[in-house]
């Protein structure tokens, strides 16, 4: 947020008078945010698949500790199971995430 | 090299300022003995040391200087846009009437985009990437006049007519990205103009565009100070600029003046030894193949500005002048020929002489 509030932008936008909440907001934290929906998307597929210690505290029988307990039985496909499930976790929240990108960033889109 | 002695901190008596005349005699713009200071933990930074000048409607003043000048940080302060908790402005800046040294955020929110206006060096990031143009014109608007979102994209269609944007009706919802450099700063000039400002302060818009593009934009301020009636400041380090649309200059260096004149006195005969570096340092574009003359040394930390002329280590005429002054006594903005008109800093006898037998041969 201070790396975007330095921006050139933001003293354009202070220059044309306009109110300083405005300035923060709809100029600095709406340019702030794009990076952000990045690393949201990521550390979401890492939460849905991999909050294995989550899972044995509260007994829960989730995938991370089903991939667990076949690691340590040495259970090959249910392992390579629970990998897969992750992997395709990650694929599609990374899509979604691109996806968001040209709402919010316009150069990004096509055309 | 920590001599910034006490000669430069004084307030000085002001004894003559830079004031550009117009066609009535009340300045718009005043600036007197403006000091921008920034507190930093290596010391306090000088950043403009006493200011002065004054500048009417219909008026082009072109304030040239290199890096560290304080050119920019002036015209900053000018606009009100300096954080108050990171600045220390002393001094007076009037706009219209208005004192800007003290004003509240609110009113300074009021003054920013109607009284005056600004638009910057880079075209690309100085536009928000994320808002189309149209949202960017219609935002200064409406935060100055009640206007309807239609009105406001009336007014924004109208002004980038009006600034040569072709096509305005449906460019006005494209993206700065999809214009092209000389677009975007046709863009951002429509931007600052549509409170209809009477002072326009342009920091170095052409030095990122094309020189063909130069040249357009150029032409548009110019044609649109016509119009409008405004007062222009030209912020730039290019002299060959502000020969085609000052009509006076203002040369800065380490954060004061220390030449003012009409536009065609400086460039015919400056008066002082930066200018003459200046002018001196420009390639010759014609003739023999020839080693460039920069200026030696580099401009000083504004942390610790030399004692005396803060130009004495680069000047090659220091020692003309008797008694050690120019490394001992500040030089006052004072006219320094027989044109009363025109005003340098420096402390050496008859620069006219001076430039005419010995720099003007140099020259290509």
């Amino acid at each position: 947020m201070i790396e975007s509030l330095g921006q050139d932008f933001v003293r354009t936008a202070r220059s044309k008078g306009i109110s300083e909440r405005r300035v923060v907001y709809r100029h600095g934290l709406r340019a702030a945010l794009t990076p952000v929906a990045t690393i949201f998307g990521i550390d979401l597929a890492f939460q849905l698949t991999g909050a294995i210690f989550t899972e044995r505290l509260f007994g829960l029988n989730g995938i991370g500790v089903l991939a667990l307990n076949a690691f340590n039985q040495y259970d090959l496909p249910v392992l390579m199971g629970g990998v897969l499930v992750g992997a395709i976790v990650l694929v599609a929240m990374n899509f979604i995430v691109d996806i968001a990108y040209t709402f919010l960033d316009p150069r990004v889109r096509l055309g | 090299m920590s001599e910034s002695s006490s000669t430069v901190r004084t307030p000085q008596t002001v004894t003559w300022t830079p004031r550009t005349r117009g066609d009535r005699e009340e300045a718009y713009l005043e600036v007197t003995d403006l000091r921008v200071q920034f507190p930093t933990a290596d010391g306090m930074v000088n950043a403009v040391m006493g200011l002065s000048y004054s500048l009417p409607l219909r008026r082009t003043l072109a304030i040239v200087g290199e890096s560290g000048s304080g050119k920019s940080v002036s015209s900053m302060a000018v606009m009100g846009l300096h954080d108050r908790k990171s600045s220390r402005i002393s001094g007076s800046i009037k706009v219209g009437g208005k004192e800007i040294v003290g004003m509240s955020p609110g009113d300074l929110q009021d003054f920013r985009g109607t009284d005056a206006a600004m638009i910057f060096q880079d075209p690309q990031s100085s536009l928000h990437p994320y808002f189309t143009i149209g949202d960017q014109i219609m935002e200064s608007y409406r935060a100055h006049n009640k206007a309807s979102r239609r009105q406001a994209k009336d007014r924004a269609i109208d002004l980038l007519a009006r600034v040569g944007i072709p096509n305005p009706k449906r460019r006005v919802d494209n993206y700065p990205h999809e214009f092209s450099g000389g677009m975007r700063q046709r863009a951002m000039i429509a931007m600052a103009l549509v409170n209809d400002p009477k002072l326009l302060i342009a920091d170095e818009p052409t030095t990122a565009l094309d020189v063909t593009v130069q040249a357009q934009i150029l032409d548009l301020i110019a044609d649109l100070q016509r119009d409008f009636g405004s007062a222009v400041i030209f912020i730039t380090h290019d002299l060959g600029v502000v020969a085609e649309i000052a009509d006076d200059i203002l040369v800065m260096y380490a954060g004061n003046a220390v030449e003012y004149g009409p536009v065609q006195k400086i460039l015919g005969t400056p008066l002082h030894p930066y200018t003459w570096g200046l002018l001196e340092s420009i390639p010759a574009l014609t003739g023999e193949p020839a080693p460039l003359h920069p200026i030696p040394g580099t401009p000083p930390s504004l942390l610790a500005v030399p004692s005396g002329c803060p130009f004495h280590p680069r000047c090659e005429f220091r020692d003309r002048v008797p008694g050690d002054l120019c490394r001992t006594l500040y030089p006052e903005l004072i006219p320094r020929t027989a044109d009363p008109g025109r005003a340098s800093r420096c402390h050496l006898k008859e620069p006219d002489r001076v430039f005419e037998t010995e720099v003007l041969p140099r020259l290509p």
